[in-house]
């Protein structure tokens, strides 16, 4: 995938290197907390956010961040823009068609995830006419979705189902970029690469959050959830083809 | 009963953690039509820290408005003619861009009058009028701003044969110099050259003078291929005095390129390129 570059705010050199130029960065981070609204913020972002790195996906790197052993934690992540805020002005019909392969791979992996909550202002573009960048991020609604008590109901109802359609058991908005993708050809290649995850990653990501926000038996649920759709992401796909309704010529699942 | 017409504010924060915003312009929205005014990319220059994220906000909040709805990242669209298009309008903010309810006008608003509605609330609410005189820095970063969008805007730039930043070898007395033109058609050979001359600096103008004396000199162009772009009485002052003389100076050396005069501007700069010949 794409290199993505993060820019740092100042630097000061260190006064204990050796040979090497070692500096102290500042940068910024976005931090959230779980919150009443959205209890399972950092488990969905957490996850999530593994997840999108481990496929190479344009996510900020991420990470659990507290002031004290006894503080809150909380889900920060890289600033990828700490200069002025780009408009949210991502049009989703230019990005599918500039950026076929990568548009693609958002797309799976927000199944994967059962993601009800990608829209243009989750999505970032460099140039919303002609993107050659893209950085996706927010998914405090996948997975675990945001009410509470309601995670592993959410996960049971959505297991075989596509999850992105903004339907009516899925909720959300239907993704921005699902009526754009026009073609079948990049979709074995993340078929392939979502089914490579290995279970033991999936198991560890969850398991790290178990306390901030889920309990060990919800985050089990949440291994067996992910491991289920990243082996029977075909099935899910081929079972929710008309979906897809700007892939006229399927020949993938014939 | 008719919702009246209601206004919002643009405004800018140029430090988050600092919270200071300044006005940059207004939304107008009467039943169903809006009227914006904002300020335009060259007069942000030195407010904004990036004037290309700047313009893409402006084009952001255009675009939402030349649509008969606005669809929220969640909920369903709202249609333009709807008083709730103005509450949704109000989310399309973020960062360092903030939309800000401005208020409701008391007095009915025929439609042929919204855009002097929005003239009037920009002069009150907007306008920099009276701010400070822009920086030398300042000036030559809106020069740059407005000499790029002519450059876009005529096609220059996207054709093969032009240059930013050209450096052209020149022969000064015994030696070898090169001069770096701001931008140059050069298919081969050199075709023409612009150079953004600042006309409060005085630095600015004597070396673009310089340059394209010497290259004329050197017989690499004639006069008529080389373009001095400056920017010249869009004030109220007008053109007079020493800035005056300094244009009637560079006239000797190069055709004299005003952005101020948009059109006439792309006229010269089309007739300086040569319109593709060499």
């Amino acid at each position: 995938m794409s290199r993505a570059w993060y820019p740092f705010l100042s630097r000061a050199s260190r006064s204990d290197t050796g040979i090497n130029q070692v500096w102290n960065l500042t940068t910024r981070l976005v931090a959230k907390e779980n919150t009443e609204d959205s209890p399972y913020l950092i488990p969905n972002e957490w996850i999530c956010g593994n997840l999108a790195t481990f496929l190479r996906l344009p996510v900020p790197p991420c990470a659990l961040m507290r002031r004290n052993t006894r503080s809150k934690g909380m889900f920060a992540s890289l600033d990828f823009s700490p200069g002025d805020t780009p408009p949210p002005d991502l049009q989703p019909d230019i990005c599918a068609q500039r950026l076929p392969r990568l548009s693609t791979g958002v797309l799976l992996f927000d199944i994967l995830i059962a993601n009800s909550d990608r829209h243009s202002g989750n999505l970032r573009v460099d140039r919303a006419s002609a993107p050659t960048e893209l950085r996706i991020f927010d998914h405090d609604r996948a997975l675990f979705g945001s009410f509470a008590r309601n995670g592993e109901q959410r996960l049971n109802q959505l297991r075989q189902r596509l999850g992105v359609s903004g339907g009516t058991m899925t909720g959300g908005n239907r993704h921005c970029l699902l009526d754009h993708i026009t073609t079948e050809s990049h979709l074995d290649h993340w078929i392939g690469r979502i089914g490579e995850i290995p279970e033991s990653f999936i198991r560890d990501v969850c398991n790290e959050v178990v306390g901030l926000g889920i309990t060990q038996p919800l985050a089990d649920r949440a291994v067996e959830f992910l491991n289920y759709r990243r082996l029977h992401l075909a099935e899910i796909i081929h079972d929710n083809r008309d979906e897809f309704r700007s892939i006229r010529d399927w020949r993938l699942f014939t | 009963m008719k919702s009246p017409p209601r206004y919002l504010i643009a405004k800018y924060v140029p430090d988050v953690r600092r919270m200071e915003p300044v006005n940059i312009g207004v939304i107008l929205w009467n039943h169903g039509r809006t009227a914006t005014r904002f300020l335009p990319v060259e007069e942000a220059v030195g407010l904004v820290n990036e004037e290309a994220t700047y313009s893409r906000w402006l084009d952001f909040w255009n675009g939402l408005l030349d649509q008969a709805t606005i669809k929220p990242a969640r909920g369903a669209a709202v249609p333009k003619e709807d008083a709730a298009f103005v509450d949704a309008l109000l989310k399309m903010q973020e960062g360092n861009y903030l939309l800000t309810d401005g208020g409701l006008l008391t007095d009915k608003l025929p439609s042929k009058q919204i855009a002097a509605a929005a003239d009037h609330l920009y002069k009150q609410l907007v306008s920099r009028k009276d701010s400070r005189p822009a920086t030398p820095r300042e000036q030559g970063v809106k020069l740059k701003f407005m000499s790029d969008r002519l450059f876009d805007e005529t096609g220059l730039s996207q054709r093969k044969d032009f240059k930013k930043s050209l450096p052209v070898p020149c022969k000064v007395g015994k030696v070898q110099a090169s001069f770096k033109f701001n931008y140059a058609v050069m298919n081969g050979t050199l075709g023409s050259v612009f150079h953004r001359v600042q006309l409060g600096v005085g630095q600015s103008v004597n070396s673009a003078a310089f340059m394209f004396e010497h290259v004329q000199q050197a017989n690499l162009l004639k006069k008529e291929r080389c373009a001095a772009i400056v920017r010249a009485g869009d004030g109220e002052d007008g053109i007079g005095g020493e800035t005056a003389v300094t244009l009637e100076m560079l006239r000797s050396f190069a055709t004299v390129i005003n952005v101020a005069d948009h059109e006439q501007a792309a006229d010269l700069i089309s007739q300086v390129a040569g319109n593709g010949v060499h």
